[in-house]
């Protein structure tokens, strides 16, 4: 097999990109001893503040650091601009989506998609239907996550509509470049994102039970051995918002109310980071100890707003995306400003067949999996992987999409080696209330092995501080 | 405030304020180990099983270990994560209290912990040894220092800050209680002149262990005295780590979190109690049935918080 022509953030059609420039022409001046020295300054920076994950399963020292690399990934102000508008036609989208499943099913009377996709599929939950949530948005805060693959083209790799993490990592990746880098912050106008949780509190309230003024939020973690703790604490702390669990809680004549030190204390909007299964033993699974007893009827009597709405993860099911561009077009009448990855549903027997013909070509994913976990990367795998990969495939070939494997953009990371290209994506986080928006940036990740297309933090990637670019003299009007 | 964030805040100070005793109880123990040591360099087996009865380790120590040596007992006491007692195990739970609320905590406070909690995981034995130790628990000791500074300095005047001094002060009156009543009986004062000297040097690791050497020496004008040092680290409102002191912070934070609680009523009660009596009703009492009295009390009181704030039925 031929090496693909991979397209590189920094350097591509024979020089040095725009973004770039002043970046490419500092770092070729900079020794590598400065930047061994900032790498190192990084990481004990990472360490003493605690941006840490925990690793499941893992014995011993459970809090891991995520490498962060230490030369950024640079975005200009126009291809911020299509990015910006794809993500958040997207993302309207799955909220129409959301709000048309539980309620009309229009889009199913339609026939635009299959019926047993939606309504047989465990992210489905039946307990929503029929049920109005604030604003109609279900998926509050959402990740995009996308790969580019030359200059002009972007795809949506995976929605994520349940609760996606990784947004702390964008604010503490900036903070660290500030500090480690403060010159180049000088060279380029980037744009700012501190002000997310700003945005995010706003989003919350925004979606709080009808009549109420000075609403309070909360932000529901599993605890502080999950893997996002961190982050959890890290965005409760910057939206001055309590951190609770789940036994901080008790539902009482359908309110929801917080054990204070001064006593119970009603909640009004809970940003959960809990899983749909966890947050109700009453509904959901009854050994839950992360819930709340009663919270679903609470929710559906509408005395409390949860953040996301429980059900979203029925928009982000890989067996839906492949129905994405059609459902851009059903509800918002328009063209997809972002592509989406051709995808083979290996339910249907053309697609099962071709998709075993070509294994050693595609990327195979579970439909339910997440986190890089359970997936194949055909072109990576060996002969033995693959093959015990095709009996998992036939054994249930409903639980399995394949995709092309895509030629992720690269962009020059700093290893032992030196300075050296790795595949990176992109996830803008994009926050919906009473409005749409996204702060100007997401998280970059970097799959940090030579030649790897997984990213995830889990699979050993890292991550990068993204820079977005100020139009010119945008910083002169604010 | 989350009655499980203020229980974390309350914790997380209380460990720290173990660690220091741990430390200062180490230190104390060394100094003694010195006075006392024989000729031939044996360890003084009645000195280095202080700590280790303080902390109620004993049986636990005897069952790993044949023999009581000084190197021992410290590397247990310090770096024994299966020892509950040990600075590495309080550190890791006082880490862990902080984590669980580091939302509420200033970065001040969090750094300062989490920079003592990774220097002390990578801590080994060998850092232990006769020449490195007193370095060891003197940057442990700079740590919880630097730790209060960071609380107090940084930390909102609020709910918050109260538990985490009720925390502290009531760890400090349990400890310091605990401390005087395992002091050995004394006979009455002696006119040898050999025992006098074993005793001034007694007494003075019995306040160094306390921090409380140089207040005795400002607030007395006369020699060591057991009776005088119990009065110091009783009654004596101006000492830092006195009972007087650890109850009238513990008012002072009831006082500010809600006036009409249950616990501080108790609290009131001992308080009114320490103000009023003398050194002579303790001895007459027995100094280790008074102490033992008011470990209970001080116990009474922490529970009573937890129902008062923490919403524990």
């Amino acid at each position: 097999m031929s090496q693909p022509a991979f397209f590189d953030e920094m350097h591509s059609g024979g020089g040095v990109r725009q973004a770039y420039d002043r970046y490419a022409a500092w770092l070729h001046s900079v020794p590598q001893e400065i930047l061994q020295q900032r790498h190192d300054q990084a990481n004990s920076l990472f360490r003493t503040v605690g941006i840490t994950f925990n690793v499941y399963g893992e014995e011993g020292g459970v809090e891991r650091l995520i490498p962060f690399d230490i030369v950024p990934r640079i975005i200009s102000a126009e291809e911020w601009a299509v990015v910006e508008a794809g993500v958040i036609q997207r993302v309207d989208a799955l909220n129409a989506f959301l709000n048309d499943v539980y309620n009309d099913q229009e889009i199913l009377r339609a026939g635009l998609l299959p019926p047993e996709l939606v309504l047989t599929n465990d992210a489905f939950r039946p307990e929503m239907l029929g049920m109005r949530v604030p604003r109609g948005v279900y998926a509050h805060i959402a990740g995009i996550d996308i790969v580019r693959v030359d200059a002009e083209t972007f795809y949506v790799l995976e929605d994520n509509a349940r609760t996606p993490s990784g947004v702390s990592y964008m604010l503490e990746n900036r903070q660290a470049m500030m500090r480690l880098f403060p010159d180049l912050f000088g060279a380029y106008a980037v744009a700012p994102v501190s002000h997310y949780p700003e945005m995010l509190l706003d989003t919350l309230r925004s979606v709080a039970p009808r009549g109420i003024e000075d609403p309070t939020v909360v932000l529901l973690t599993p605890g502080q051995y999950n893997s996002a703790y961190f982050e959890h604490a890290f965005l409760a702390q910057e939206m001055g918002i309590e951190l609770v669990e789940g036994q901080d809680m008790f539902v009482d004549d359908g309110d929801v109310f917080m054990r204070t030190t001064r006593g119970p204390k009603r909640v009004h909007v809970i940003y959960r980071r809990v899983d749909d299964e966890f947050i109700d033993p009453l509904t959901f699974r009854a050994d839950s100890a992360l819930g709340v007893p009663g919270l679903l009827a609470a929710y559906r009597m509408g005395r409390v707003t949860l953040c996301n709405a429980v059900g979203s993860g029925i928009a982000d099911d890989k067996a839906i995306y492949a129905y994405m561009p059609e459902l851009i077009r059903f509800y918002l009448g328009k063209e997809p400003i972002l592509k989406n990855v051709p995808t083979y549903t290996l339910r249907k027997p053309d697609d099962l067949a071709y998709a075993l013909d070509h294994l050693a070509e595609l990327v195979v994913k579970e439909v339910h999996g997440s986190g890089g976990y359970g997936m194949l990367v055909g072109p990576a795998a060996t002969k033995a992987e693959i093959a015990t990969f095709r009996d998992k495939i036939i054994a249930d070939p409903d639980g399995f999409i394949a995709q092309p494997t895509l030629a992720l953009s690269t962009c020059p990371t700093f290893v032992d080696q030196g300075i050296a290209p790795r595949h990176v994506d992109l996830r803008p986080f994009v926050l919906s209330g009473q409005k749409t928006s996204v702060v100007p940036g997401g998280l970059t990740r970097v799959a940090m092995r030579k030649g790897s297309l997984v990213v995830n933090s889990s699979q050993g990637g890292g991550t990068k501080d993204t820079w977005v670019l100020e139009k010119p003299n945008a910083r002169a009007r604010r | 405030m989350l009655g499980r964030a203020a229980d974390n805040i309350f914790w997380m100070a209380r460990y720290v304020e173990r660690v220091e005793n741990i430390v200062r109880l180490l230190r104390a123990t060394a100094l003694n180990a010195l006075l006392t040591s024989s000729t031939d360099g044996a360890d003084d087996d009645t000195v280095w099983a202080r700590p280790l009865l303080l902390t109620g380790r004993m049986d636990d120590f005897l069952a790993r270990y044949e023999q009581l040596t000084s190197g021992r007992v410290m590397a247990y006491m310090l770096l024994d994560r299966d020892n509950p007692a040990s600075v590495k195990s309080v550190l890791a739970n006082a880490r862990e209290s902080a984590r669980a609320t580091r939302h509420l905590l200033t970065n001040e406070i969090w750094e300062c912990l989490n920079k003592t909690w990774l220097a002390i995981k990578d801590l080994h034995y060998v850092s232990l040894q006769r020449s490195t130790i007193d370095d060891q628990l003197d940057w442990l000791s700079e740590r919880c220092f630097l730790f209060r500074g960071a609380l107090f300095g940084s930390m909102r005047r609020d709910e918050g800050l109260q538990f985490a001094n009720l925390g502290l002060y009531l760890e400090r009156g349990d400890h310091t209680a605990r401390f005087l009543a395992s002091q050995p009986d004394r006979a009455a004062a002696s006119d040898d002149p050999a025992v006098k000297v074993r005793e001034y040097y007694e007494g003075t690791a019995l306040l160094k262990a306390l921090g409380s050497y140089r207040a005795y020496r400002e607030t007395f004008s006369s020699n060591l005295d057991f009776t005088r040092i119990a009065e110091l680290m009783i009654l004596h409102a101006t000492v830092p780590r006195s009972l007087r002191g650890a109850v009238d912070e513990i008012v002072v934070s009831l006082r500010a979190l809600n006036p009409a609680a249950d616990s501080l009523k108790a609290a009131y009660e001992l308080q009114y109690r320490l103000q009023t009596i003398q050194i002579g009703h303790v001895r007459r009492v027995g100094l280790r049935a008074f102490l033992f009295d008011f470990s209970k009390e001080l116990d009474d009181i922490s529970a009573q918080i937890q129902r008062d704030f923490m919403m524990v039925q």
